[in-house]
């Protein structure tokens, strides 16, 4: 194993060696990445030595609080090429993509069109449903083709005077196909007024995302795919949206000042985040993209590149395994799904687990998808991270020989 | 095989996974049925059951399609139910169904061993309905 892997392994528990030198061959990073040491650290360090609420207290322990908290908040910013009053946090993805719609509502009518595509994550398509009944605006789905990939001439057509908001993903948490996010916003630029609404939640661990050079108008993504612990996320808005849109969630610390006639609202990021926050999970968001930043991001890439490329590979080498989605490298992360003949993806991951291989399988939150790729019954999915290594591949592809004299092939399923 | 392997897919639940029980057309006119889902991971069942005037089971149809504790689950209880009388069906609970399968079933493999189960329960409120009724367990 290279010297830089079996390094940053060694910050994660969860990768450590039992008695006959095997490790967990965690491939589900797709799912929640496990979570480093530094990051544990100093989710400790808030509660052992200065656990006192944020924004509030006039002695040093919530001092140390809230200092840490907006310590974060400047990181995780930088991390992205945001300003941080543009640096809302939430309890996650779909926290930030609940609120994001609701935010946006009330400035839609009828006849509105909102823009999205058939492979989001149900958590950029339930939202929208639920408020396109209430306002009565429309929603229109891209396609996409038979490798999963968006079809881009399609979006192009469905652009007119009155799409209002255009909201998919960076990167399908199903085929691992990377959407041309730049692409999309220049295109949404030049026949629309709408507004860009960008999923990154499967993009953050494995690309440098600059949001200032992207010119997208939002973006969610969740700190337990990044290192991050779970329960606390992201919501970046470009900074005139933030002043002009209304709060959706009230309580303390959004507001200015509060009478019994009524109140007026605090500025932004403060406007968004009412009552406590997960102060701990929040130090760990910005342990986490300090744990990141400390290293070559371009040999991290590379090796999930390679890890990636051997993975394809290998599973093209079993028989009676099929991959859905993108057969090769081309504009993919190391996010693969794939289904193996003539055995339910269950069946499968449960034959893995008991080799030590951690895989989903089902519908990962994504029918529409599901559907569009022809798979009825759901597939089962690998992803690798940078702790990724040859060896957790192997013990996946041996797992999967395993299951396949096992489970063996039945008539009518 | 591994340990737990063995546990999970003994050669009993293969067997009834490879070569489903009652998976055939109803020997007389069906007296109520019932369709059932995992929606959120793609087993399907369909039941259909001939009860008498003693009112008790005398035949089963079922197809069963997804992973192998679904598949296997409904065949196992379609084997049990053959002779039972309604009320005796309808007390058959998820115990019942754990001990039929004799395997450890863990908690995100539940709904893959109960849908049978809850199929069964639907087909019988049904049987004072004339139309086939969809169900999601």
């Amino acid at each position: 194993m290279p010297n830089n892997l079996s390094k940053i392994r060694q910050d994660f528990s969860m990768l450590r060696m039992d008695a006959a030198g095997r490790s967990l061959a965690y491939l589900d990073s797709a799912a929640s990445s496990l979570t480093p040491e530094p990051v544990i650290a100093a989710m400790d360090a808030y509660y052992r030595s200065y656990r006192a609420n944020v924004h509030r207290g006039l002695y040093k322990a919530s001092e140390k609080a809230t200092e840490e908290y907006e310590r974060a908040r400047k990181d995780v910013a930088s991390f992205i090429g945001a300003a941080p009053e543009e640096t809302i946090f939430t309890s996650g993805t779909t926290g930030s993509l609940n609120m994001l719609v609701r935010m946006l509502e009330n400035e839609l009518v009828f006849g509105d069109e909102i823009v999205l595509t058939v492979m989001e994550h149900h958590a950029n398509l339930v939202p929208w449903q639920e408020m396109a009944k209430r306002r009565g605006v429309s929603l229109r789905y891209v396609p996409v083709d038979a490798e999963g990939r968006l079809n881009v001439h399609a979006l192009d057509a469905v652009l007119n005077e009155h799409t209002k908001i255009v909201s998919c993903t960076w990167v399908s948490n199903v085929t691992g196909v990377v959407n041309p996010v730049a692409e999309i916003v220049k295109m949404v630029r030049v026949k629309t007024s709408a507004m860009v609404v960008i999923d990154a939640a499967q993009a953050m661990l494995h690309m440098p995302v600059r949001v200032n050079t992207l010119d997208v108008d939002f973006m969610v993504f969740s700190g337990h795919k990044m290192f991050g612990p779970t329960g606390v996320g992201v919501l970046y808005g470009k900074r005139a949206h933030l002043d002009r849109l209304e709060p959706v969630v009230f309580g303390g610390d959004m507001i200015h000042e509060v009478t019994l006639e009524g109140s007026t609202w605090a500025e932004t990021p403060r406007k968004f985040e009412a009552g406590t926050p997960n102060i701990s999970g929040v130090i760990g968001l910005g342990a986490a993209v300090r744990y990141i930043a400390s290293f070559d991001r371009d040999e991290m890439r590379s090796h999930e590149f390679a890890m990636t490329e051997y993975a394809l590979a290998q599973l093209r080498g079993v028989e009676g395994v099929r991959i859905v989605g993108p057969q090769h490298m081309q504009d993919r992360t190391g996010v693969i799904s794939f289904v193996v003949e003539g055995m339910h993806s269950h069946d499968l991951s449960a034959v893995l687990d008991a080799k030590g291989v951690c895989v989903r399988a089902g519908y990962h939150c994504a029918m529409p998808l599901m559907s569009a790729m022809e798979c009825p019954t759901g597939t089962a999915r690998m992803s690798i991270a940078p702790y990724t290594s040859k060896q957790d591949i192997d013990a996946l592809v041996e797992g999967i020989r395993h299951a396949q004299s096992v489970l063996g092939t039945t008539s009518g399923k | 095989m591994d340990e737990t392997l063995a546990s999970l897919y003994q050669e009993r639940i293969m067997d009834h996974y490879r070569n489903p029980r009652f998976v055939k057309d109803l020997s007389c006119p069906m007296s109520c049925a019932s369709n059932g889902a995992n929606p959120t991971c793609g087993d399907r069942l369909s039941l259909s059951l001939v009860i008498d005037e003693g009112d008790r089971i005398t035949d089963v149809s079922q197809k069963a399609q997804g992973c192998a504790i679904s598949v296997a689950s409904a065949s196992l209880l379609s084997e049990m139910i053959v002779g039972k009388t309604v009320s005796e069906a309808e007390e058959l609970n998820e115990d019942v169904v754990r001990e039929l399968l004799g395997v450890p079933i863990t908690i995100n493999r539940v709904r893959c061993a109960m849908l049978p189960l809850a199929t069964l329960k639907q087909a019988l409120g049904n049987r004072h309905k004339s139309p086939i009724s969809q169900t999601n367990s």
